[in-house]
C-alpha cells in the first residue's frame, strides 16, 4: 500500500526521531506522576496521622488559613528560601517536599529532553527545551 | 464482552457514589495502572481521614495556634521570617478532617463538571472555591495551580503517546507562557488581595463571555507563516471520525506568542493555569485542528503551571490541607467525568459551567470592588 516506509526523506527521518523522543518523554512523565503521587500520599498520611512530628500540627491549620501567605508564614515560623530541605523530618516539610516533586520533575524532564532533541537533529527544539528548563530553574531558585 | 466493558455497562445504572466505591474496590484488577493511581490516592486519603476521625472525633481547631507552635520556634529562629505578633487565628466551625472531606467531595464534583463542560479544572477551582470556602485567596490560587499541574501531568503521557499532542507546537508557546506566568504569579502575591480579586472577577467574566461567543471550531490551517516554518510546526494524524489522514500546520504564530504573554500573566496571577485559553488560541488564532489543540493544551499546562507553582510554593502559598484533598478530588472527579461524558449532554453542562463562572466572577468582581473602595 504505502511504499514510502523504506525511503524516508531526511525531514521524515527527523520527525520519526522526534516522535521517539516524545514517546520517551511521555514515559518519563508517567514515572514522575507515579513517584510523585505515591510520595504525596505517603507524606500526607504521615503528616495528618501524627506519625511524624510536625512544627505545624494539622489541627491548627483551619485557624490560620484566613491569613495571607506572608502572615501565615510569619505566624508559623515557616523557613524561608530552600532551607526547609534540611527539615524534611518535620511532617509539614515532608508534604511540602512531595508537592515540590511535581514542578521539580517537570523541570528535570524538559532538561533531559534537550539533548535528546539534539541527538534527533532538532537543534532548535533542543535550544527551546533548554531555555524552558532555565526558566523553570529561575522560578525555582530566584523568585 | 471484556470484563471492563461488562463492568462499564452494568455500572451505568448506579449513581456517582456507588461508582466511586466500585472504582476504589476494583481499581487494581479491572481499571489498569492509570486508575490504580487515582484509586490508591483516594483510598489512602479516606483511610487516613477515617483514622483521624477515630483518633480525635470531636477535635476543633485551637483558638491560638501560636501557643502550640511556641516550643518548636527556637530552633527555627535563625531561618524563619519575623514571627509577626499581628497574626491572629480564628476558631473553625469544623475540625480539619471535616474541611478536608468537604473539599475532597466538592473538588470531585468540580472535576466531573470540568471534564463534561470542557473547561480546565483551574478555571473552575479558583473562583468557586474562593467564593465558598474560608481560605485566603493566596492559598486558593496556590492550590489551583497545583491542581492544574497535577491534572495536566496525569493526562500528558497518554496525550503524548497517542501522537496527537505536538511538542513542536506546544514548547515555544509554553516557553513564553511560563516566563510570563512567573511574572504574573509574583505580581499576584505582591498586589493587595482586593485588587487581585477585582482583576480575577473581570478575567473570569471575560472567559465566560469567550465561552459564549467563541465559535465551536475553525478551518484547519494548511499554509504556514515564517515562524511556524522555522520552528517546523506541522504534523498529520489519522482522524477516525472522518476516516482519513489530516495534514495540518499553523499560522499567526507571532501573534500567538504575544497572546501567551497575557495568558501566562493571567494564569499565574490568579492560579488558573492556562487550560481556559489554550484551545481557543490554538484553534481560533493559529488554526490548529481541535484534536491537536486539546492534546497540546495539556502539555503546555504542565510547563506553564510548573513555573507559576514555584512562585506560590516559595511564597508559602501552598497549604497541604487545602492542596492534597483538592488534587485527590479533582483527579477522581475527572475520571468519573470522563466515564459519564458519553451519557450526558455536554451542551447543558457547558451552560451550567458558564452560569457558574459568571456568578463566581461577578462575586469576585463585587468583593474586589468593595475591598478597593472600602
Amino acid at each position: 500500500m504505502n511504499e514510502s516506509k523504506d525511503a524516508l526523506t531526511p525531514d521524515e527521518t527527523i520527525e520519526v526521531k522526534i516522535g521517539f523522543v516524545s514517546r520517551t518523554y511521555a514515559r518519563m512523565i508517567g514515572w514522575l506522576v507515579t513517584i510523585s503521587l505515591s510520595t504525596l500520599v505517603a507524606a500526607f498520611v504521615l503528616y495528618v496521622s501524627g506519625l511524624l512530628p510536625s512544627s505545624l500540627p494539622v489541627e491548627t491549620i483551619p485557624g490560620l488559613w484566613h491569613l495571607s501567605a506572608a502572615d501565615c508564614a510569619a505566624a508559623t515560623n515557616r523557613t524561608i528560601g530552600w532551607q526547609w530541605i534540611t527539615q524534611v523530618a518535620d511532617g509539614r516539610y515532608l508534604v511540602y517536599l512531595s508537592l515540590v516533586l511535581f514542578p521539580a520533575g517537570t523541570m528535570l524532564l524538559v532538561a533531559i529532553a534537550s539533548p535528546l532533541y539534539l541527538r534527533a537533529r532538532a537543534p532548535l527544539m533542543s535550544l527551546i527545551a533548554l531555555l524552558e528548563a532555565a526558566v523553570l530553574l529561575f522560578a525555582a531558585i530566584a523568585v | 464482552m471484556s470484563p471492563t466493558c461488562a463492568n462499564h455497562s452494568s455500572a451505568a445504572r448506579f449513581v456517582q457514589v456507588p461508582r466511586l466505591t466500585a472504582i476504589l474496590q476494583t481499581g487494581i484488577v479491572r481499571y489498569g495502572p492509570a486508575h490504580m493511581k487515582t484509586s490508591l490516592l483516594t483510598l489512602l486519603l479516606i483511610v487516613c481521614l477515617a483514622s483521624a476521625m477515630v483518633a480525635e472525633p470531636v477535635t476543633t481547631a485551637p483558638t491560638d495556634a501560636r501557643a502550640e507552635l511556641a516550643p518548636g520556634t527556637d530552633q527555627n529562629d535563625r531561618n524563619s521570617v519575623n514571627p509577626a505578633p499581628t497574626a491572629t487565628t480564628i476558631a473553625s466551625p469544623l475540625p480539619w478532617w471535616g474541611w478536608a472531606l468537604l473539599l475532597f467531595g466538592f473538588t470531585t464534583l468540580l472535576g466531573v463538571i470540568a471534564v463534561i463542560g470542557g473547561v480546565g479544572g483551574g478555571v473552575l477551582f479558583v473562583p468557586i472555591v474562593s467564593a465558598l470556602f474560608p481560605f485566603h485567596f493566596d492559598f486558593v490560587r496556590g492550590a489551583g495551580l497545583m491542581v492544574a499541574l497535577c491534572g495536566a501531568l496525569s493526562a500528558a503521557p497518554r496525550l503524548l503517546r497517542g501522537g496527537m499532542a505536538s511538542i513542536r507546537l506546544g514548547l515555544p508557546l509554553a516557553l513564553i507562557g511560563s516566563a510570563a506566568s512567573i511574572g504574573g504569579a509574583s505580581l499576584g502575591l505582591l498586589l493587595p488581595t482586593s485588587v487581585v480579586e477585582l482583576l480575577l472577577g473581570i478575567s473570569i467574566v471575560g472567559i465566560a463571555t469567550l465561552m459564549i461567543v467563541a465559535p465551536g471550531g475553525s478551518r484547519v490551517q494548511l499554509r504556514s507563516d515564517p515562524i511556524a516554518i522555522a520552528l517546523g510546526i506541522r504534523g498529520s494524524y489519522y482522524d477516525t471520525s472522518v476516516g482519513h489522514r489530516v495534514e495540518w500546520t499553523v499560522h499567526r504564530t507571532g501573534w500567538a506568542l504575544v497572546a501567551y504573554i497575557g495568558i501566562g500573566i493571567i494564569g499565574g496571577m490568579f492560579g488558573l493555569g492556562a487550560g481556559w485559553a489554550n484551545v481557543p488560541t490554538l484553534t481560533l488564532l493559529m488554526g490548529a485542528p481541535i484534536k491537536v489543540a486539546v492534546a497540546t493544551s495539556g502539555y503546555i499546562m504542565t510547563l506553564n503551571s510548573s513555573a507559576a507553582a514555584w512562585v506560590y510554593l516559595n511564597g508559602g502559598a501552598v497549604l497541604a490541607l487545602i492542596t492534597v484533598p483538592s488534587i485527590a478530588g479533582m483527579m477522581v472527579g475527572t475520571k468519573i467525568g470522563a466515564r459519564l461524558l458519553p451519557r450526558v449532554r455536554p451542551r447543558v453542562i457547558r451552560r451550567i459551567v458558564t452560569i457558574l463562572l459568571v456568578g463566581a466572577g461577578l462575586r469576585s468582581l463585587v468583593a474586589g470592588l468593595i475591598g478597593v473602595i472600602g
